[in-house]
């Protein structure tokens, strides 16, 4: 009698302390991330047919990456530069024929979705040496698009408290396979910093793109407002 | 005018005082000011009892929690089918565009974002403002989104359509067309060129058609006593470049004129104060209310509005005769005549026909006319008649077809008049009359004819309109009609062709013609673009109007007090009575919210034995207005000065069942003021809410208020005298540095426990700001433009007199000496001052106000949880608490409005000035693309010397990036009271030290003249003051008239 209700009562406390625990582990979980889920979209987009197969750029599509906060999202019309001669009859293609003839927007369904007090730029990245990989994953091995990263503030943080573990040189943003090959050890290497690993790579261009390394991208305005 | 005030002495013994409360300092006052929120303002709304609401708490967390478990909703991307080619999904576009507030225009520059126009700017290429704004430009935006706009066209307030209305209209279109006379169109003023030439199109088409104008703020007084000093048909305006001497004989020329912020620019460049300033202007006012005006003077005279044409008569007789002169009068004379040709002297449209004939010849007398004083023909169009004129006409049946496009007649019209009564009678008559109205809402006018058509916002229209010296602007849609408005083109257009076709052809066509050579279409592009009409134009020669006019006032009453009515400096005419954004608004001196009052000077309340908000009965001809009383020092004994806007009971949601309707007083004869009127004290009180007591900056060392052993400095203890700081021209010319000896504690600013610290945030930009309490003259335009641009919450009445309003900047009018004839009033704009050193940081238990590393007061909103000490350690009280959920997040309309770029806050958050983080952000981004771009190029270029010239290039392009840095407050200002900036030169992309390239708030910031608030806390704020320096008559005061 006694034993059990020992047994109980620390069980009880037990589990309460590990409420918050599991609480913390639900917050970080993709239920609620949404990270790695494959949302619906009214339209089976393949990135890894269109990226990796096709070799079409980010840009052809995502046209406003480098010059406005939203990296945008094609228009109907850029869809139908091919699909009026391609794949004109395809079954999965109706909505995007639909849309194209009724004059009616697609309606996607938005994949990464930051929460509304945070304010983040594509073009700055972009400029800077971030390549779109870096947050989004091997886009061109998606069949369906999904969130690769949980998008979480620490997650954010990783890269602005240390961005040189994760610069790279801004020609190559767009390349999915991106690589510290020869070539960029040669360009980028100077008598004080030889470039080896991504660290000293990383180093080399935070200087070279006048990257904050004094913590200044860590203030809260950087990115709340 | 024994009240013109004395010269002030020095050192200044006057204390200043933001309310009568600070006047008299009670204990009471001092208690309020030394808790952090007024009495209510932490109590629940009339609502559940604390216990009650904490339980409702405990278990709406509870299921909160669960509902947390909740999946995000998903969220829709929606790209275009086709892609404009100009649109960059992300970044705004902006477009020139054209406002007319009483038929004058002002230019706009709008800022659409994904084809919503978020925020309105004033045009810099615009002559009427110069990129400068009031508060209606500013608030006009809600105008457009408000919810309350009329939908749908309805005949007798039954759901109609356009078919519908164009079936009833063209039978008698062609009715008319066989017979002629009975149609009449009634206005307000006009100055669109195209409009005016469909009116007079009207007359050819339909010879017995005729055209009435009204106007509640009408400028005919000029008109007509221009006409009798000259016999020719013109109206003045004004260049205060030119003007050293300026005399306004009742002329609130910085808020009431057509050009009103031009003219506060320039009257301000008069008197801007450098280092090395020997001279200024000087500014006498002559008064009968007190405008903001008025608190600019360097001398100022309340007096009767019956006694000004005395005024102007001693005036002249003393420039005539300087000899025999004396007083006041030959000191403003004396000092016009040394100034001839550089003066200026100005009456307002409230005085009769008289005394503009008597400043016409002042003016004249003294060479002013042609320099100071520009005469043009009027650019509104000259009507057939006015209101009484139709009123006659339909009364003896010679009309049956009425028009009423805008306006609204049946609120503003004189009450001796009764049009609205009259309006409907005539409506009535179905079976022969039609009355049809073209209004943005669905209003008293409309309620009182047949048909109602719902009309076009500015913003939603092509247009075009005449400003105040003749300019003409375009005005071009920034989106498509949220309903099924039409412009008032479009519907003239209709009753000229029986057809509806787009404002766009209407206007185009009509410019065409003006402008008929082959480069039309380069022409017309390039002035939309600019907002200005840049080719040909021939307008038409005014015509010669009748005089027929009651020559004087026959008020049969005979009371002893003189009433004065003026539009309302929130909510105008009351064109903008459902505009919560100007309803919010404290109002100039007054800073009355919600309502208008009968203001009243404190020896009239004394002599009434009234009190703030005790009701009043004015009596006037036979009228009556129960209004409640408000004491405002400054103005003259035994008036009551009555602003129009309020008190109507079809405005809207928000603007029905506020204020008291001054028309109801008003007649045909005398529209802008009375003699003889009376006034009583009856039972009752009404809530008036002001903000003056609200956020009073408070010395902080006033001990336990109840301990009454403290010994306190008397009324000395609130020392303003730090706050405000004011001096002469003489004593700056004398001593440049005097006002940093007004309070030595500035010397502390250096103290620090950690030398070297206080450059920590100093490497890197460095913002500040600059506020010129000289040039600041109270407008309130900064507040709204404020508003808009940060998505700040209206809050209501009663929210307001809980002392919860939710605006980040305020401006604190102090007047100086006794409230019974105060000497001055001094403005000061008061955003978060960004203090280096911030009490605020010290405070917060979660670290959601905490320092950036350009010196920025962050305040996170996500990790705010509300505890409100932050507020309380604030020694400036500039932050503002969401005690509800006060953003709107229901209201569709609404959502389109909000500025995307800044987070629309929601209950439970506290919330300040910014300095515009959003724009900051923009700008540094745009300059750091810009230079790894530029970089780049260097890099790829053939010779070392294209890499220089490139970087150079690089360098002058961020540096501009730099330099069109602006918050929304100093974006809006009309006087550039207000300068932002980089106040660190060394990061400067263009970085040589020179004097010339130092920002404009460093360079502001290095005149003797510039101090901070409460220095003595050794906060180190980054927003600081340059003090106010007067220029008084020194003849004037010598003699002490």
């Amino acid at each position: 009698m006694n034993t059990i209700a020992k047994v109980i009562i620390c069980g009880a406390v037990l589990a309460l302390s590990f409420l918050p625990v599991l609480g913390w582990l639900i917050e970080g979980s993709p239920y609620v991330t949404f990270q790695g889920v494959v949302r619906d979209q009214p339209v089976p987009f393949s990135h890894e047919h269109h990226v990796r197969e096709l070799g079409i750029d980010c840009r052809y599509c995502h046209t406003s990456v480098t010059d406005s906060t939203f990296a945008g999202l094609p228009a109907t019309k850029t869809c139908m530069t091919c699909h009026s001669r391609i794949w004109t009859d395809a079954p999965v293609l109706q909505a995007v024929r639909a849309s194209w003839r009724d004059e009616i927007p697609l309606k996607w369904t938005r994949v990464h979705n930051l929460p509304d007090f945070v304010y983040f730029p594509h073009d700055i990245h972009v400029n800077k040496g971030v390549g779109c990989v870096t947050c989004h994953g091997r886009v061109d091995e998606m069949p369906l698009m999904f969130q690769n990263a949980d998008l979480r503030m620490g997650w954010c943080l990783d890269c602005h408290r240390d961005p040189q573990k994760y610069l790279r040189p801004r020609d190559q943003v767009f390349n999915m396979d991106f690589v510290i090959d020869d070539k960029v050890r040669d360009e980028f290497s100077n008598d004080r910093h030889p470039v080896t690993d991504q660290d000293s790579l990383g180093s080399a261009l935070v200087e070279l793109y006048h990257i904050p390394t004094d913590g200044r991208i860590t203030n809260c305005y950087t990115c709340h407002r | 005018m024994e009240t013109l005030p004395k010269q002030l002495p020095s050192p200044r013994s006057a204390r200043y005082w933001k309310s009568l409360e600070q006047y008299e300092d009670s204990t009471a006052f001092r208690r309020l000011i030394s808790d952090e929120f007024a009495p209510g303002a932490l109590d629940d709304d009339a609502g559940p009892s604390r216990r009650t609401f904490l339980k409702a708490l405990a278990a709406s967390v509870a299921v909160a929690g669960l509902a947390g478990c909740k999946p995000k909703i998903d969220e829709q991307i929606v790209p275009y089918v086709r892609q404009p080619a100009e649109i960059v999904p992300g970044r705004p576009l902006f477009f020139a565009t054209t406002m007319t507030l009483s038929g004058y225009a002002q230019g706009v520059i709008a800022t659409s974002r994904e084809g919503r126009p978020v925020k309105l700017e004033g045009n810099p290429d615009h002559p009427a403002n110069r990129g400068s704004s009031d508060v209606f430009l500013q608030a006009a935006l809600l105008d457009m989104y408000d919810p309350d706009r009329s939908q749908t066209v309805s005949r007798a307030g039954i759901i109609s359509d356009w078919d519908t209305f164009i079936g009833v209209l063209r039978p008698r279109l062609a009715q008319k067309a066989a017979n002629g006379s009975g149609m009449a169109i009634l206005t307000e003023t006009i100055t669109s060129p195209t409009l005016l030439k469909q009116i007079r199109d009207l007359k050819t088409k339909y010879p017995g058609a005729s055209w009435f104008v009204h106007d509640p703020l009408s400028r005919r007084n000029i008109r007509e006593g221009l006409r009798s000093a000259t016999g020719r048909e013109i109206l003045p305006h004004y260049d205060f470049t030119k003007a050293d001497v300026i005399v306004s004989l009742d002329c609130d020329f910085l808020a009431e004129e057509p050009g009103h912020c031009r003219y506060s620019r320039d009257f301000q460049d008069g008197r801007r104060i450098r280092s090395d300033t020997q001279r200024m202007n000087r500014l006498y006012v002559i008064e009968s209310t007190h405008s903001i005006t008025g608190t600019m003077a360097d001398h100022r005279g309340p007096m009767p509005p019956s006694q000004i044409a005395g005024a102007a008569a001693a005036i002249a007789e003393a420039i005539q005769n300087p000899a025999a002169a004396n007083g006041w009068a030959k000191g403003i004379a004396d000092d016009l005549l040394a100034s001839s040709g550089k003066g200026l002297v100005l009456a307002g449209p409230s005085q009769p026909p008289s005394v503009h004939a008597a400043v016409h010849s002042i003016n004249a007398a003294l060479g002013n006319n042609g320099n100071a004083v520009i005469y043009t023909t009027p650019n509104e169009g000259d009507p057939d008649g006015y209101l009484q004129d139709l009123m006659h006409r339909m009364e003896r049946g010679d009309i049956d077809t009425l028009f009423i496009l805008g306006g609204n007649p049946s609120y503003t019209s004189p009450a001796d008049l009764q049009f609205d009564s009259a309006l409907e009678a005539f409506s009535k008559q179905v079976d022969k009359n039609l009355t049809v109205r073209l209004g943005i809402y669905d209003d008293e006018t409309s309620y009182k004819c047949q048909w109602h058509l719902p009309q076009t916002h500015f913003l939603e229209e092509w247009s075009d309109a005449r400003a105040y010296e003749g300019t003409i602007s375009m005005a071009q849609p920034l989106i498509a009609p949220l309903y099924v408005g039409r412009s008032a083109i479009e519907v003239m257009d209709l009753l000229l062709s029986g057809y509806l076709r787009p404002g766009y052809e209407i206007a185009r066509e009509f410019w065409a013609r003006q402008h008929a050579q082959p480069d039309f279409e380069s022409i017309w592009r390039r002035s939309l673009e600019k907002g200005l009409w840049l080719g040909n134009f021939t307008a038409e020669a005014p015509t010669r109007q009748s005089t027929a006019r009651a020559a004087s006032a026959t008020n049969t009453s005979t009371g002893n007090f003189e009433l004065i009515f003026r539009p309302d400096p929130s909510v105008w005419d009351g064109s903008y009575t459902n505009n919560a954004f100007l309803q919010e608004l404290a109002k100039p001196l007054t800073k009355l919210t919600w309502d208008n009052a009968a203001l009243i000077s404190p020896n009239t309340a004394q002599n009434l034995g009234a009190s703030n908000g005790d009701m009043l009965r004015i009596t006037s001809d036979g009228r009556q207005l129960e209004i409640p009383a408000w004491i405002l020092p400054g103005l003259p004994d035994d008036t009551v000065t009555l602003h129009l806007g309020y008190g109507r009971w079809r405005a809207g949601s928000t603007g029905t069942g506020t204020g008291f309707n001054a028309y109801a007083l008003r007649t045909r004869e005398n529209p802008w003021f009375v003699t003889g009127a009376s006034v009583e004290r009856i039972e009752g009180k009404y809530q008036l809410v002001a903000t003056h007591t609200h956020q009073t900056i408070a010395d902080r060392h006033l001990g336990d208020l109840n301990d009454q052993t403290i010994q306190r400095p008397g009324n000395d203890s609130i020392d303003n005298r730090k706050l405000v700081r004011v001096g002469t021209l003489q004593q700056f010319i004398d001593d440049p540095g005097f006002v940093k000896k007004l309070d030595e504690s500035e010397d502390r600013h250096h103290l620090s426990l950690y030398p070297g610290y206080e450059n920590t945030y100093k490497q890197n930009l460095a913002w500040g700001m600059s506020i010129d309490m000289q040039s600041c003259i109270g407008c309130n335009a900064c507040i709204v433009a404020c508003q808009t641009e940060n998505n700040i919450p209206v809050v209501g009445k009663d929210q307001v007199s809980r002392g919860r309003e939710m605006h980040w900047i305020r401006i604190d009018t102090y007047f100086e000496g006794s409230p019974e004839s105060p000497s001055a009033a001094f403005h000061q704009p008061v955003p978060c001052q960004q203090c280096e050193n911030a009490p605020c940081e010290l405070v917060c238990p979660v670290g959601a106000t905490v320092h950036d590393d350009e010196g920025i007061n962050n305040m996170v909103y996500n990790r705010c949880v509300g505890t409100r000490y932050c507020s309380n350690n604030c020694p400036y009280k500039v932050r503002r608490f969401n005690f509800l959920q006060y953003a709107d997040r229901n209201t569709e309309s609404l959502k389109l409005m909000r500025n995307p770029e800044v987070t629309v806050r929601s209950r439970g958050v506290m919330e300040k000035c910014t300095y515009c983080i959003q724009r900051i952000t923009a700008t540094r981004i745009d300059m750091e693309i810009l230079q790894v771009r530029k970089d780049a190029e260097a890099k790829a270029a053939a010779d070392p010397d294209a890499a220089a010239s490139i970087e150079q290039n690089s360098a002058q392009q961020r540096q501009k990036l730099l330099d069109s840095l602006q918050t929304a407050c100093q974006q809006a200002c009309p006087t550039r009271a207000i300068i932002f900036g980089n106040l660190n030169p060394a990061v400067d992309p263009i970085h040589d030290y020179s004097p010339d390239h130092l920002s404009e708030a460093t360079q502001l910031k290095r005149l003797p003249l510039n101090y901070s608030l409460l220095a003595e806390l050794t906060t180190q704020p980054r927003t600081t003051y340059l003090a106010r320096i007067q220029n008084p008559n020194p003849a004037l005061a010598q003699e002490g008239t």
